[in-house]
Parts: structure tokens; sequence; C-alpha cells
């Protein structure tokens, strides 16, 4: 390659095809990727139903709950791909619980659950919660029955902060198992 | 004006520059703030010129997804997840194109990037290159991103009835902190050039560096989004 066509100066000619290279490779592991991708119905576009923000969750994890008990799981939800923020959520979302929730709450069992929503299993979740990213969520149980579920809204605005993000983690949970 | 409105509007406003500082988006923000920062010297407020229209890029982004959610069946949490699975994703390539670009590497007579290159739009003083900028980084919802502008913006323009400005003011925030340090950093090498003779030196490196920093970052994107090596 001449200088004239390259008139930032450099030594384009290896480079230019390493990085066009870089963008074919890319592009076509990102489309392989995306189509081995197993279906998901729920992954369309769908109507959004209202009654549909307030169905229950299915129980998919009945080896943590203990049978014809007053449970509650306190869901962290993430994907394939992490990041800082996600983690960190994670860990303080995790310490909250076993710190302040080592023992039963007024007779509830309260136990931390992550939660794959990129894998099959775990998929549900983001139509049952109307989950829009990395979220936590407290849900309820009697025994196998789901009752009331809380979305932690504000564990992103509190990130820096971990001592406030505790606290509002251990209040919230709080408020649901405290309320009808 | 009430006040519930009055808070919304700072919450809003706060939300975006909340987002923006935060580690995720680093890569874009670089990018950002280098692409701005080139026009350094161009003219006596072109720095705050781009970066007011990469902040509106930003805003028309995510006032346009409102609205698209709003008008249409879509599903939040499942778009919601597309972008954030695909949009940095379709980033990568681009930022490497567009860097290649910039650096002549397909000849002189390609034109597939022009939106990218300020001089192809003199007419307008380059305008359309750092709207659509801010309007594409936008899409690239991080997972911060994608929390803060459909758990709290659009829930929040809901209550408010504002579905225009509360959009348009988180997206203004995003880009707060990138266009504040342009322009901290233009003010400062316009002192320096003052004193030196920085300001030929700067244009002469700056198309090639504002270059790499957009392979580099898309190089990041596909390597973090698409490989899953980072």
């Amino acid at each position: 390659m001449t200088q004239e066509k390259c008139p930032a100066g450099i030594a384009c000619g290896g480079v230019k095809y390493l990085l066009i290279g870089f963008v074919f490779f890319s592009i076509g592991v990102a489309a392989y990727k995306a189509a081995s991708a197993p279906a998901d119905p729920q992954a369309a576009a769908a109507p959004v139903v209202a009654e549909a923000a307030m169905a229950p969750a299915k129980t998919s994890e009945p080896a943590l709950k203990v049978s014809a008990a007053k449970t509650a799981l306190v869901y962290y939800f993430y994907t394939n791909t992490r990041c800082s923020s996600c983690k960190t959520i994670e860990a303080y979302t995790r310490a909250a619980v076993e710190k302040d929730f080592a023992s039963d709450y007024k007779g509830w069992k309260v136990a931390f659950n992550g939660v794959n929503i990129d894998e099959a299993p775990g998929k549900h979740f983001i139509q049952d919660y109307r989950l829009n990213s990395k979220s936590v969520v407290v849900q309820k149980f009697s025994g196998d029955k789901t009752l009331n579920w809380v979305k932690l809204e504000k564990v992103w605005q509190l990130l820096d902060d971990k001592e406030a993000f505790m606290t509002y983690v251990t209040g919230e949970t709080h408020n649901l198992l405290d309320g009808k | 004006m009430s006040a519930e409105f009055g808070a919304a509007i700072l919450t809003a406003l706060w939300t975006g520059v909340l987002t923006s500082v935060s580690p995720c988006p680093l890569a874009t923000n670089i990018a950002a703030l280098t692409y701005i920062s080139k026009h350094s010297g161009s003219c006596r407020l072109a720095v705050l010129a781009h970066g007011g229209l990469y902040a509106l890029g930003r805003a028309l982004a995510y006032i346009a997804i409102g609205f698209l959610l709003v008008k249409s069946l879509l599903s939040a949490p499942s778009f919601s997840f597309f972008m954030q699975k695909y949009g940095s994703q379709a980033l990568s390539p681009v930022l490497v194109l567009a860097g290649m670009y910039m650096l002549g590497m397909f000849g002189r007579g390609f034109e597939g990037f022009i939106f990218f290159d300020v001089s192809k739009f003199k007419a307008s003083g380059g305008a359309l290159s750092s709207l659509f900028m801010g309007f594409i980084f936008a899409l690239a919802f991080c997972p911060i991103a994608a929390a803060l502008y459909f758990g709290v913006i659009l829930p929040l323009a809901a209550r408010n009835s504002a579905p225009f400005s509360l959009p348009l003011l988180y997206g203004l925030g995003t880009a707060l902190p990138v266009v504040a340090t342009a322009v901290v950093l233009d003010l400062g090498f316009k002192k320096m050039s003052a004193v030196t003779s920085l300001a030929g030196k700067f244009q002469k490196y700056a198309q090639p560096a504002t270059a790499w920093v957009f392979i580099a970052c898309g190089v990041y994107l596909g390597l973090k989004y698409i490989f899953g090596v980072l």
C-alpha cells in the first residue's frame, strides 16, 4: 500500500487486513452465537400485558425452600456477560442476606439465590418480574406457593455506598416479609 | 412547575450522570471524548457545539426508544435485554471500521463512513457526525443504562406524563461528564497553545489519535461482548 492511499502514515497493509479480519470474524462469531442460541418464545417482541407484571414467578428452585414453611428468596438475576458493577451488586446482596438473615426473621427463612437468565431454566423470570437488566428481586413463598415479591430498583443507584446498599436490601426484605 | 415535577427533572438529569460515570460505558465515553476533543482549535466554540450535538444525539435515542415502546407492541424487558446483548456487539465493528476510515485505509474515494468525517460536512459544520455518534452510542446499552433508563426514567416519565422531557434530560445527563471534560480540556489546550505552538501539532495528530482510540474501543467491545474474553 502506498503512502498516498494511507495518509495516516502508518504501516497500513498488515494492520488494515488484520482489522478487516477482526471485523469479519467478530461479525461471524456474533451471527453464529445468535443463530445457535436456543429459541426463546418470550424473547420475541410480545405485547405488554398488564397482568404479566403482577404474575408470580414460577418456582424452579425447590431445593432451596423448606416445604410448607415461610421462606423468601433474594434473587440476583444476571446474564452471561458480567460487568464490575454487576459483580458488586451480587456481592453486596449476598453479604446483606448472609449478615442480616443468618437466622430466621419473624419465622421467615431467607436465602440468596443467583439465577442466570441467559440460560433456559431462568429465562421465564424476565417476564415474570418484568426485568430490564441485572436485578435483585425478593420473593416470598408459603411452602411451594408464591406470594408477594418486590424488585429492588435502587440497587444501581446505591452501588457506591455498601452500607446504604445493604441497609436498602435488608429494609426492603423486612418490608415485604412484614406485609401481608 | 410542581415540586414533584422539579424533583423528577433533577432525578432524570442526575440518573443520566450516574449512568455515565459508571465503569461500564467507559469505552464509548473515551471514544466520544476523543472525537469531540479533536475539534479543539478548529474554531472557538467547536468543542462545545460538538459536545452539545453529541448530547442531543444521545437524548434523541432515548426519546425515540420511549416512543417506540409506547407506540408499538414491543415488550420493554425483551427489548432491553436485546439491546444490551446486541447493541455493544454491533458497535464493535462499526467503531473499528470508522477508525479505519479516519485513517484513510479505504482510500480517498470511499465514503461509507461519511458521518464520522467532519470534512465531508463543511456546509453544516460537521454537525451530523457528533449527533449520529451520540445516537448510536446511546443504543449500546450497558446493564446500568438499561436498569436506570427502563427501570427509573421510563416509569418516572409515565408517572409525570413527560415522555419527551425526562428522557431528553436523562440523555443530556449521560453526555454531561464527557462534554464537561472535553470543554475543560479544550480550555486548557487553548491556554497552552497561547504560550506554545501546540495548535499546529495538535491538528496534525488529532485525527489519527482519534482513529486509533475508535479502533481500540471497537476491539475492546468485540473482545468483551462478542468473544467474551474480557
